[in-house]
C-alpha cells in the first residue's frame, strides 16, 4: 500500500516540476506584494501597535504566505481534472490502487510542494524583510504545518464537491482573495469594516495572522501559536471530513480548459 | 459456461437519474486463450461493460467472475487484468516509459521485471524508438500504441482493450491486433470492444454485439452468421421478368434480382425452378454470404433509416 502511494506522489511530484509555472509564480507574486505590504503594516504596527521597529513583515508574511497557498490549490485541481479528462484516474482507479491510495498520493505531493512553497516565502522573509523567523523556529514550523494541512483540507473538499475545474480554479483564487482579505493579508484586521468581524474566524487565514502576530508582534513565547494551530487543525478536520463523505470515485469531473 | 475463465452473468447497469438500463441482464463467458469481441454502436454500453468487468463501474445486479471469484471485490485478482479504456489514458507531461513504468510499478512489478516487461511490449508494440518523448508530443496513433503497451505492461490473465485501435492508421491497427492473438495464444483471456467489424472477422473469436445494453448476439463469428445470417441470391438478367408470384422477397436493382434466403444450398434449386423458362435470358449468378456487417445491421435496426446512416 505505502508503496503504491509512493509512487503516485513520486509520479505527482514529477508532474509539478514538468510544469513549474504556477508553483514559482505563486511563490514570487507573494514576495512581491509582501514588498509593497510592508510599508502601510509597519506604519499601523508603529502607530497602534507601539512597535517602533515594525517592518511590517510581522503581519504581511504570515498572511500573503497563507492567501497564496490558497491561490495554489488551482495547481492542485489542475492536475487532478487533467486526470479524469485524460482517462488517467479511472486506468489508476482500475490498478491495484485503491480510490484512498491514490487520494493520500496526490494530496501527499500537493502538501509537499505547498509546505516547499511557504518555508521558502518564511525563510526568505528573514534575510529581504527582517522577520526573525529563527529565534521562533519550531513556532512558526507549527503554524505552517497546521496552515498548509487546512489549505489542502480546504483543496480536497473543494474538488470533492466540484465537478468542473473551472469552479474548482475560480473558488481557489477568489476564495483564496476574500479569505485572505477577512485573514488581514492585506491590512490588519482592526482596520476592516466592523460588520466583518464575525466572518474573521471563519477563515484560517485569520488565525495564522494570528500565530504570526503573537509572536513577532505580542513578542509571546512559542506556546501562544497553539490556539491558532488547534483552530487550524479543525479546519482541517472539518474540510477533510466534508470531502471524505461527499467524495465519490466514480464521478465523472470535467476539465474544462 | 463453466467457472472458469472470465463470467459476466445478468449484469445490469442504471446510471442515477437515466430512464433506461445502460447494461440490460448481459451473460456470457469468455475462457482462457480466446478474444472475445465486443461490439455495438455508441451508446450500445460497451464501455460501460468494460468499465463493470474491471470494477471501475458498479453494476446494480448481476455478477462477473474472474475463475468463479468476484473479480470487482478482489485486489488479487484485479491485478491479474489489464485495461486501456477508450480514452487514452496516459500523463500528456511524462514519456511513455515514464507512463509505462508508473502504471507498471501500480500493477506490483518490480524494478527489474518493470525494465524488461517495458522493452518487451516496447517491441511488441514499436514504441521503443518513442518511449523517451513526452507523451504530448507524440501523433495520436503513437499515444494509442502507448496506451496500449501500458495494459500489457504486467502479465495478466485477461487484457481489456475498449478500442484500442481508433484513430491508428492501418499498420498499428495489425500491430495490434497481431498483438492481441500473440497474447491469446499466450493463454491471456482478450475482451476487445470495437466499431470495426473488420477487425472482428480478422480476430475470429467469439463475439457479444450489444444493442441498447442488451446483448443481440452472442457466440463464435461462424455460429452467430449461421444463426442470425442472410445469403442472397444475385442473378442478372438479360431481360425483366416476372417474379410477382414468387413465394421470396425479391428486390431488383437494374437488370439484377435479389432474393434473400437463409438456406442457400436448398432454396437455390427450388428459386430456379420456380422461375422456370425465365433462366433462359439469366446472364449471372451468385450467393452472396452473410457478413458480420449485414447482421449487424439487420439485429440493430441500422441502416433502415437514412439518418441513422451507417454504423461502422
Amino acid at each position: 500500500m505505502w508503496r503504491r502511494i509512493g509512487h503516485i506522489a513520486a509520479c505527482e511530484l514529477r508532474l509539478m516540476a514538468r510544469e513549474p509555472a504556477w508553483p514559482i509564480a505563486f511563490t514570487l507574486m507573494p514576495l512581491g506584494l509582501i514588498t509593497v505590504l510592508n510599508g502601510a503594516f509597519s506604519k499601523w504596527l508603529r502607530v497602534r501597535g507601539s512597535l517602533p521597529e515594525a517592518t511590517g513583515a510581522e503581519l504581511s508574511v504570515g498572511g500573503q504566505s497563507a492567501l497564496f497557498s490558497i491561490m495554489l490549490l488551482s495547481n492542485f485541481g489542475l492536475f487532478l481534472y487533467r486526470d479524469y479528462s485524460t482517462g488517467v484516474w479511472d486506468r489508476t482507479r482500475a490498478s491495484l490502487a485503491s480510490p484512498a491510495e491514490i487520494l493520500t498520493g496526490k494530496l501527499g505531493a500537493t502538501w509537499g510542494a505547498h509546505l516547499v512553497q511557504y518555508c521558502v516565502l518564511v525563510l526568505v522573509a528573514q534575510p529581504a524583510f527582517g522577520l526573525p523567523v529563527t529565534d521562533e523556529l519550531f513556532a512558526v514550523a507549527a503554524l505552517v504545518v497546521c496552515t498548509v494541512t487546512a489549505t489542502i483540507a480546504l483543496g480536497f473538499a473543494m474538488f470533492s464537491f466540484y465537478s468542473s475545474s473551472n469552479a474548482f480554479e475560480a473558488t481557489a483564487m477568489m476564495g483564496a482573495m476574500v479569505l485572505g482579505a477577512l485573514g488581514g493579508a492585506f491590512a490588519p484586521r482592526e482596520t476592516l469594516p466592523r460588520w466583518s468581524e464575525p466572518l474573521q474566524p471563519l477563515s484560517p487565514v485569520s488565525w495564522t495572522v494570528d500565530g504570526f502576530r503573537a509572536l513577532f508582534v505580542e513578542g509571546k513565547g512559542g506556546a501562544a501559536v497553539l490556539r491558532p494551530c488547534l483552530a487550524l487543525v479543525g479546519f482541517a478536520v472539518v474540510l477533510g471530513v466534508a470531502g471524505l463523505v461527499r467524495f465519490n470515485p466514480a464521478e465523472s469531473k470535467a476539465k474544462n480548459r | 459456461m463453466t467457472g472458469a475463465g472470465l463470467q459476466v452473468l445478468h449484469a445490469t447497469k442504471r446510471y442515477s437519474g437515466a430512464t433506461t438500463d445502460a447494461l440490460s441482464d448481459v451473460t456470457f463467458g469468455v475462457e482462457a486463450g480466446a478474444v472475445c469481441c465486443v461490439i455495438g454502436r455508441n451508446g450500445a454500453g460497451k464501455s460501460t461493460l468494460m468499465s463493470s468487468i474491471v470494477g471501475l463501474t458498479r453494476l446494480n445486479e448481476g455478477s462477473v467472475t474472474l475463475g468463479g471469484e468476484s473479480l470487482p471485490d478482489s485486489a488479487e485478482l484485479r491485478r491479474r487484468v489489464g485495461f486501456a479504456a477508450q480514452s487514452e489514458a496516459l500523463y500528456p507531461l511524462l514519456s511513455g516509459r515514464e507512463n509505462l513504468t508508473m502504471f507498471g510499478r501500480l500493477a506490483g512489478l518490480g524494478r527489474s521485471e518493470l525494465r524488461a516487461r517495458v522493452a518487451d511490449v516496447a517491441q511488441r508494440l514499436s514504441i521503443a524508438d518513442l518511449l523517451d518523448q513526452p507523451v504530448r508530443q507524440l501523433s495520436g496513433g503513437e499515444r494509442r500504441r502507448v496506451h496500449v503497451a501500458a495494459a500489457l505492461i504486467s502479465d495478466v490473465d485477461v487484457v481489456m482493450l475498449d478500442e484500442p485501435t481508433a484513430g491508428v492508421d492501418p499498420v498499428t491497427r495489425s500491430n495490434v491486433l497481431d498483438l492481441v492473438r500473440v497474447v491469446a495464444d499466450q493463454g491471456a483471456i482478450v475482451v476487445y470492444s470495437t466499431h470495426y467489424l473488420q477487425e472482428v472477422e480478422a480476430l475470429d473469436g467469439q463475439i457479444v454485439m450489444l444493442e441498447r445494453g442488451r446483448v443481440v448476439a452472442s457466440g463464435a463469428v461462424s455460429a452467430v452468421l449461421a444463426r442470425h445470417g442472410t445469403s442472397t441470391v444475385e442473378m442478372e438478367f438479360a431481360e425483366p421478368i416476372d417474379v410477382s408470384t414468387s413465394p421470396w422477397n425479391a428486390e431488383w436493382e437494374g437488370s439484377t434480382l435479389r432474393i434473400d434466403v437463409t438456406q442457400p444450398n436448398e432454396e437455390l434449386p427450388r428459386i430456379l425452378q420456380h422461375l422456370g423458362a425465365a433462366t433462359l435470358h439469366l446472364r449471372s449468378l451468385q450467393v452472396v454470404e452473410p457478413t458480420l456487417d449485414r447482421v449487424f445491421m439487420e439485429l440493430t435496426g441500422m441502416g433502415l433509416r437514412e439518418d441513422e446512416g451507417l454504423p461502422l
